[in-house]
């Protein structure tokens, strides 16, 4: 069975895609190095390696409390986004689907932390604290993610429920439905494509943060990304490297298997 | 004419009942950013107009004195300077490189796009310190890139790439690309595939088509996405620590360093409050020039 | 030099076999248009003429030209699109320009060129405006304007009039018609709308399954179809299956169910051969029950429905073909057969029964 085309633009696609395809290559190529160099026998980081070993994934426990630290990063990473995205679902309701004044101007504030210098809230907040006298605890740490990872959810939940149909919502109610079942039954589900990319938004930026973090940890609080930067500034062997392909395999298989799932990929380009 | 009159009248009572649901349910957020984001950064704000403990003929009570300080500092209007050349440097490859993967996207067949848009999410999900580690990897002295030169005699001696500039935008492109591709995709995807084929029909070539048809059509997500990029670039703190050198310090890393190195709290304030401002006055300025030039529908 | 010709052209989409030797041959100034159920091919018919498919097998030419490998930009084509893809960020002189800015026809000459292409749809006053400040008729002449200032060889419309009202279709209709006779410009409109079809078009290709079943005046092809399956596509048709009995002198005699018979002209089948016979509404006659007799009909009244003017009457026969029947509301009042669940009887014209092989 011959295969037909339909008309491709010969020159401009070629040029167009090589660019892309470069580009491509330039988005994964650290991430394979780091692999390569992670089985490299040698101390230092040098390419390509000489001789290999698993030697750096066994000493990946000796960077310091990194397991402590990993554990405390997906904790507040967790429950900053949780936090987040409950206020995300109020706050996107509120604006959607009820009246308010000057709507924009309340969206626009609320989205503000994203353009505010991730060190300035990190500075305003360690001195808030300090001033009422929590500051370096577990809840002073969740609350400055949770201002930091806030817009997100606030974003994709807004633009979830405004595409969303409110007919739907309606005809609940015409069919009986109390305000408390046509929410849980109609609009949450609506929203489904907000909530999980706000989520997953949020999980993420709260479990890679440094800047603010730095400023608010001290003593038995510290969290994955200060633990790693630390490591890295003060040795020069590849044990990152071993850390690094550990953690970006299981990113990996966690996203690959959400996309199976929940298809979160189409729902971040909406 | 008397019903119009009711329904407009503007008494408390009637502004509470109308508003109640809404206000209701964004009270327990406003009251939170209120206590933890609004105070504190106005704490700091505050504490820009105010002297440090080592300023000359301190006193109490407001003062520009920071913002004076600021401004005159030599070093800072360098640091400001090297800030803005390497986000403008950024955000200009950035865009040079997304936009084509973005068509690449718009053609692909569906197992592509899904594999390249993984890929893309992966990027997205690696830490930035892990990220940043990659690159550390590629431009040491003894690492991919140097390798690879050397390997294939075009150098003798490997070449410092690491602890500069370049590095610093290589690393903040390589955080960028994604956060351009996907809105670009997005606007994209909203042009209809008809307008193509039309300008084709009239006689179009493909570039054409690109710069009179899919470019300006696509406007809403190449400003979002390169907003976006050149608002990253201006505070960014991690990259440059990583990638470069005291001699490339961008101004969030010299606000860090007041802030926390030599406990200059007033200066560092003001210095913060300055990038901040600016970058704000730039992006502001950015919009509304791109809305002349291309009259796109946004 | 025909306008446009194609001949043995084989698509393959994927895996599937879209066009199966699609012969089609299409005189200049002609204007025919491809009719067919959704997924018939007709859209890529189009769109090889045009140029976005490439076809496995097969020539096409336009005006005498081969075009080969052509890419679109560089046939000389005027597309008009289903939803008439007019830019949106351009003024409408500047969509209509367009085709002339890409052929390097610029200042002056292009400023005129445009003006003459609006006043010919009459909307030289809009020349200012965005495509997003006009309604949809508007836009549909703008599309329209744009295709034609180039001077194509050919002009190509996806179903034009689909998006408009009726008033507005019926208006855009008799336009349309005008301005393609005017111009003398070969047409190719494709559609699923019959009425389209036969209104505007010279002649009518009907399209199933990515073959071209017939193609003909919209009279023949309406009247005396070649196959059934075409009469049933165009407007309404009752079927009856029939036996031939005897051929005689003056014609062929047929028997269907219950002792009816009727004698028809032109039978080229086979005594004793079961053959479907097949007519349209308005050629069955109703007459009272009380004039029933062997080359009539006795059915049973269903429904009327009244379509200003004219009254369908269904109704279903005695072993539950369904009929429709169709006539003028006066002649109904007058033999006062409104009811329903009244018997009557009906005569159909044998001139116009459509014989089809089984």
């Amino acid at each position: 069975m011959q295969r037909s085309s339909e008309y491709q633009a010969g020159g401009y696609q070629a040029i167009v895609h090589a660019i892309a395809w470069v580009t491509i290559i330039f988005l994964v190529f650290p991430v394979l190095l780091t692999v390569i160099v992670s089985f490299n026998a040698s101390f230092f980081i040098e390419f390509p390696p000489k001789a290999l070993s698993i030697d750096w994934y066994g000493n990946i426990a000796k960077i310091h409390r990194i397991g402590h630290a990993t554990f405390i990063s997906a904790l507040i990473a967790l429950a900053s986004a949780t936090v987040a995205t409950i206020f995300g679902i109020c706050a996107s309701l509120a604006l959607v689907r009820t009246e308010l004044p000057a709507k924009a101007a309340i969206t626009a504030f609320l989205v503000s932390p994203i353009t505010i210098p991730m060190v300035a809230i990190g500075i305003a907040l360690v001195q808030f604290f300090i001033l009422i006298g929590t500051a370096f605890t577990w809840y002073s740490l969740l609350i400055g993610h949770i201002v930091l990872v806030l817009a997100y959810p606030i974003r994709t939940l807004v633009a979830s429920l405004t595409l969303s149909n409110i007919s739907l919502e309606e005809a609940a109610r015409s069919l009986g439905a109390t305000r408390r079942q046509v929410f849980i039954t109609i609009t949450l589900p609506q929203m489904k494509p907000g909530l999980i990319s706000g989520f997953i938004f949020a999980f993420l930026i709260s479990f890679d943060n440094y800047p603010i973090s730095i400023f608010l940890v001290r003593g038995g609080l510290t969290t994955m990304p200060i633990e790693l930067f630390n490591y890295i500034t003060q040795n020069l062997d590849p044990t990152p490297a071993a850390f690094s392909s550990l953690y970006i395999a299981i990113v990996s298989v966690i996203i690959f298997l959400a996309e199976k799932r929940w298809r979160i990929i189409s729902y971040a380009i909406h | 004419m008397l019903l119009a009159t009711t329904s407009f009248s503007r008494t408390p009572l009637s502004f509470w009942k109308r508003y109640r649901s809404g206000i209701l349910l964004l009270a327990p957020l406003l009251v939170f950013l209120l206590c933890f984001y609004v105070i504190p950064l106005t704490n700091l704000l505050a504490q820009s107009f105010s002297f440090s403990s080592g300023d000359a003929n301190r006193h109490d009570g407001w003062t520009f004195y920071q913002y004076l300080k600021t401004y005159d500092s030599a070093r800072l209007s360098r640091v400001l300077i090297r800030t803005f050349r390497i986000s403008f440097i950024t955000v200009l490859i950035t865009l040079a490189l997304s936009y084509p993967l973005a068509l690449l996207l718009l053609r692909a067949s569906r197992r592509l796009r899904t594999a390249i848009l993984i890929l893309t999410f992966v990027s997205l999900a690696s830490s930035l310190i892990v990220r940043n580690y990659g690159w550390v990897v590629v431009l040491a002295d003894g690492g991919a890139l140097n390798s690879l030169l050397i390997g294939l005699g075009l150098i003798d001696q490997p070449i410092r790439f690491m602890y500069s500039e370049g590095a610093i935008i290589v690393g903040l492109v390589h955080f960028a690309i994604p956060f351009m591709v996907l809105p670009i995709y997005g606007s994209l995807l909203r042009i209809p595939s008809s307008m193509r084929e039309a300008a084709l029909s009239l006689g179009s070539s493909e570039w054409a088509c690109l710069r009179n048809i899919t470019l300006p059509l696509s406007l809403p997500g190449v400003f979002g996405g390169t907003m976006l990029t050149f608002a990253v670039s201006m505070s960014a703190y991690v990259t440059p620590l990583m990638l470069g050198s005291p001699s490339t310090a961008m101004i969030s890393q010299v606000a860090a360093e007041q802030l926390l190195v030599q406990l200059n709290f007033p200066w560092g304030a003001a210095i913060i409050v300055t990038l901040t401002v600016l970058t704000f006055l730039l992006v502001a300025a950015y919009a509304s020039i791109l809305r002349k030039v291309f009259r796109a529908t946004v | 030099m025909p306008g446009l010709e194609l001949e043995g052209v084989n698509v393959w989409l994927g895996a599937q076999h879209v066009l199966k030797n699609i012969d089609l041959s299409v005189a200049q100034g002609e204007c025919v248009a491809l009719l067919g159920p959704s997924g018939c091919g007709k859209t890529t018919t189009l769109r090889t003429i045009a140029g976005f498919v490439v076809p496995q097998e097969g020539r096409v030419s336009i005006a005498g030209k081969p075009t080969n490998n052509l890419p679109p930009n560089k046939r000389n084509v005027g597309l008009v699109f289903q939803d008439y893809a007019l830019f949106p960020h351009m003024t409408v002189s500047e969509n209509v320009g367009y085709g002339l800015r890409m052929r390097k026809i610029d200042g002056d000459d292009r400023a005129h060129e445009v003006e003459q292409a609006l006043t010919m749809v009459q909307l030289l006053e809009m020349k200012d405006r965005m495509p997003s400040q006009l309604s949809g008729g508007q836009r549909q002449r703008i599309a329209l304007a744009r295709a034609l200032v180039i001077q194509p060889d050919i002009l190509l419309l996806d179903e034009p009039l689909g998006a408009l009202d009726r008033k507005l279709r019926d208006q855009m209709q008799v336009e349309l018609k005008q301005l393609q006779k005017k111009l003398g410009i070969t047409t190719i409109i494709v559609t699923h709308d019959q009425e389209e079809a036969l209104s505007l078009a010279d002649r009518v290709a009907v399209m199933f399954d990515g073959r071209i079943e017939e193609i003909g005046k919209p009279v023949s092809l309406y009247e005396t179809p070649s196959t059934l399956r075409v009469m049933e596509f165009l407007g309404s048709s009752n079927i009856l299956s029939m036996l031939v009995h005897n051929h005689e002198a003056d014609g062929t005699t047929l028997t269907g169910y219950n002792h009816y018979s009727v004698q028809v002209a032109d039978c080229a089948f086979n005594v004793n051969e079961r053959i479907t016979a097949a007519i349209r509404p308005e050629h069955i006659q109703i007459l009272p029950i009380s004039e029933l007799s062997t080359d009539t009909l006795e059915a049973t009244t269903l429904e009327c429905v009244y379509k200003g003017g004219l009254v369908e009457v269904h109704c279903r026969l005695s072993d539950g073909t369904q009929i429709k029947a169709q006539s003028d509301a006066s002649s109904i009042q007058r033999l006062n057969l409104v009811q329903q669940g009244l018997k009557i009887a009906l005569r159909l014209d044998p001139s116009r029964l459509q014989l089809f092989r089984n």
